[in-house]
């Protein structure tokens, strides 16, 4: 059942982000918190002032999405999509990503998140609707076809979905010797050890570990190393800092931002981690019981009138 | 009442899709089998999990079921003065009967359902996905370097039930009951050689080897199945695991009894 918010259209950014009264209010309110309290340290201010402000703040002081909004062209896009198992999770979803962008999908746990990435994929098919990637509809691909279009694509899972019975080396060089490229072994372990480098792990320490001997944070790494290994084009992200502490997620942001600066790939982001989106994504859509809410930048969000997307904000 | 007749044709268009799913998943695995890309690396491991990792317990099964039918026969045929006959019943009942089912039993309950979980923690935890992701045809990668793998190992771990049960039986016969080796092993020798030959080997021999030949690639398939079809977390591997070893103990009696018909036709006398 949808709600008359949800069957608005999506909010247009450029039209509705205004200045947020409310919001205002309480930054002043957070604001003369913060003064108050100047005696007991920045800190507790900090810890005092609302989440909204906080975000502001850190998108104020973070000037890298103008420099990320992509002008390339549209390579991934959903168009009226519909698909439904028990119940419907995509509702006429429409969403377009574009060459070099980093896009972040966000919206509330089992609104259909994670099943946009699978649709990318052609893990799943529309029932309804167009998924077009890399300029082919990939319902009309063949099976060998749908394989070779995700080998442009590397994924990193919400798990890390590391492979248990293999090493962290194998792990990583699975997608290599699965490519039959005729790699010679010496490429392949190059090849290897270049990526967990650039995810700032140590091959020497990790090359022979199982999967269950490294903590969240350096699976997550091994996840993006693997997915990386072939150079793809689009990398799809499934939660990637789900049960991860702050001090851990900070290093992935700075991951995903490294990978966005020195390897120019095109990314998917799908969270419901709003400051983690905010800090590596050019731009956000929300999605609300299976429909495309918003779509617009970080800060145009942050701007936006729109209630839910307020609540959804914290 | 109209919503009971709902829910059974429900449940009856379910388990139709089931059977289904199944026979397309078997004919996908054994497609794979000849075409390539193959996974001989994870070929060879699955037939070391599933038959080597099998023998202890497999031995443990043949001997003592051999030594038990031994004990329970000599009791029957003593009141007719005919324990010299216990040789030809062990031998009988082992490769005939005992050896092949007793044998994928307790293959389907500890490598089938060792193959429904791994394959089901896999689905819930995406590292099939992944496979997918990365190209990989988890049927491929999966399930048809399993089903080879049951293929040929099973046979092999049925003719050593079939012996250690044999060995189990003489045992008892030589020890307990009393008679001399040479006796027990000539009637295990002249059973076998009464259903006939088909070259050098004997019918009975070759009827107890068709029979693991056919549980392997159930137990396999209908693991790997039940672990491809897993939903709702660790709960849900559990509840694979349960249904992979319910389903193959039902089939492997049902498949036994028409094969056993099968064979009977197929290599009967004359």
């Amino acid at each position: 059942m949808m709600t008359e918010e949800v069957d608005r259209p999506p909010v247009s950014a450029a039209q509705d982000a205004k200045p947020d009264d409310a919001a205002h209010e309480r930054r002043t309110e957070a604001g003369a918190g913060r003064r108050a309290e100047d005696s007991a340290g920045a800190r507790a201010s900090r810890e005092g002032a609302d989440h909204l402000d906080v975000i502001r703040e850190e998108l104020e002081n973070d000037r890298r999405t103008e420099a990320n909004v992509a002008e390339g062209r549209p390579i991934i896009r959903l168009e009226d999509v519909h698909l439904a198992f028990d119940l419907p999770v995509l509702d006429g979803v429409s969403l377009e990503v574009r060459e070099r962008e980093t896009l972040m999908v966000a919206g509330e746990s089992g609104t259909g998140k994670s099943t946009i990435l699978k649709l990318i994929l052609r893990l799943l098919v529309p029932e309804s609707g167009s998924v077009c990637v890399f300029d082919q509809e990939v319902q009309d691909l063949t099976f060998k076809e749908a394989l070779d279009l995700r080998r442009r694509i590397g994924m990193v899972f919400q798990n890390s979905a590391l492979f248990d019975s293999l090493s962290v080396f194998e792990n990583v060089a699975y997608p290599l010797r699965e490519r039959n490229d005729h790699l010679s072994e010496e490429d392949i372990r190059d090849a290897v050890h270049q990526r967990l480098e650039f995810v700032d792990l140590n091959p020497a320490q990790v090359d022979d570990q199982l999967p269950s001997q490294l903590s969240g944070g350096m699976k997550k790494r091994v996840g993006v190393a693997r997915a990386i290994i072939t150079d793809p084009e689009v990398v799809l992200y499934d939660e990637p800092t789900a049960g991860l502490d702050p001090l851990t997620i900070g290093k992935f942001n700075d991951l995903v931002r490294k990978l966005q600066r020195e390897l120019g790939v095109t990314s998917v982001l799908v969270t419901h981690d709003i400051r983690t989106g905010f800090r590596v994504a050019s731009r956000v859509n929300l999605l609300r019981e299976g429909r495309i809410v918003f779509d617009g930048t970080p800060e145009e969000m942050v701007a936006a009138d729109d209630p839910y997307i307020k609540r959804f904000l914290g | 009442m109209a919503g009971f007749a709902a829910n059974v044709e429900e449940r009856v268009r379910g388990m139709s899709t089931g059977v289904l799913e199944y026979f397309i998943l078997a004919g996908r695995a054994l497609r794979f089998a000849v075409t390539p890309p193959f996974y001989w690396r994870d070929t060879i491991v699955q037939m070391d999990r599933i038959g080597v990792g099998s023998l202890p317990i497999i031995v443990l099964t043949g001997l003592f079921t051999g030594m038990v039918l031994a004990l329970q026969s000599s009791v029957e045929l003593k009141q007719f003065g005919a324990e010299i006959y216990i040789g030809n019943l062990v031998g009988a009942s082992m490769v005939r009967e005992l050896g092949p089912v007793l044998c994928a039993l307790m293959v389907a309950g500890r490598a089938g359902s060792g193959i429904a979980a791994e394959i089901g923690s896999m689905r819930v935890t995406e590292q099939i996905d992944a496979l997918q992701s990365f190209g990989t045809d988890p049927i491929r990668k999966l399930v048809t370097p399993r089903i080879i793998a049951g293929l040929v190992v099973l046979p092999l771990l049925t003719m050593v039930v079939d012996t250690v049960g044999i060995m189990g039986g003489l045992l008892i016969a030589v020890f307990r009951v009393g008679i001399t080796p040479d006796i027990f092993l000539q009637g295990v020798l002249n059973t076998l050689a009464q259903a006939g030959f088909v070259g050098f080997f004997p019918k009975d021999f070759i009827s107890g080897l068709v029979k693991p030949l056919a549980f392997g690639g159930i137990i396999t398939l209908t693991a790997c199945y039940y672990g491809l079809n897993t939903k709702g977390g660790t709960e849900g591997v559990g509840a694979a695991a349960t249904s992979s070893v319910v389903t193959c103990s039902v089939l492997i009696l049902a498949v036994d009894y028409f094969l056993t018909q099968l064979m009977l036709v197929v290599l009967s006398p004359g």
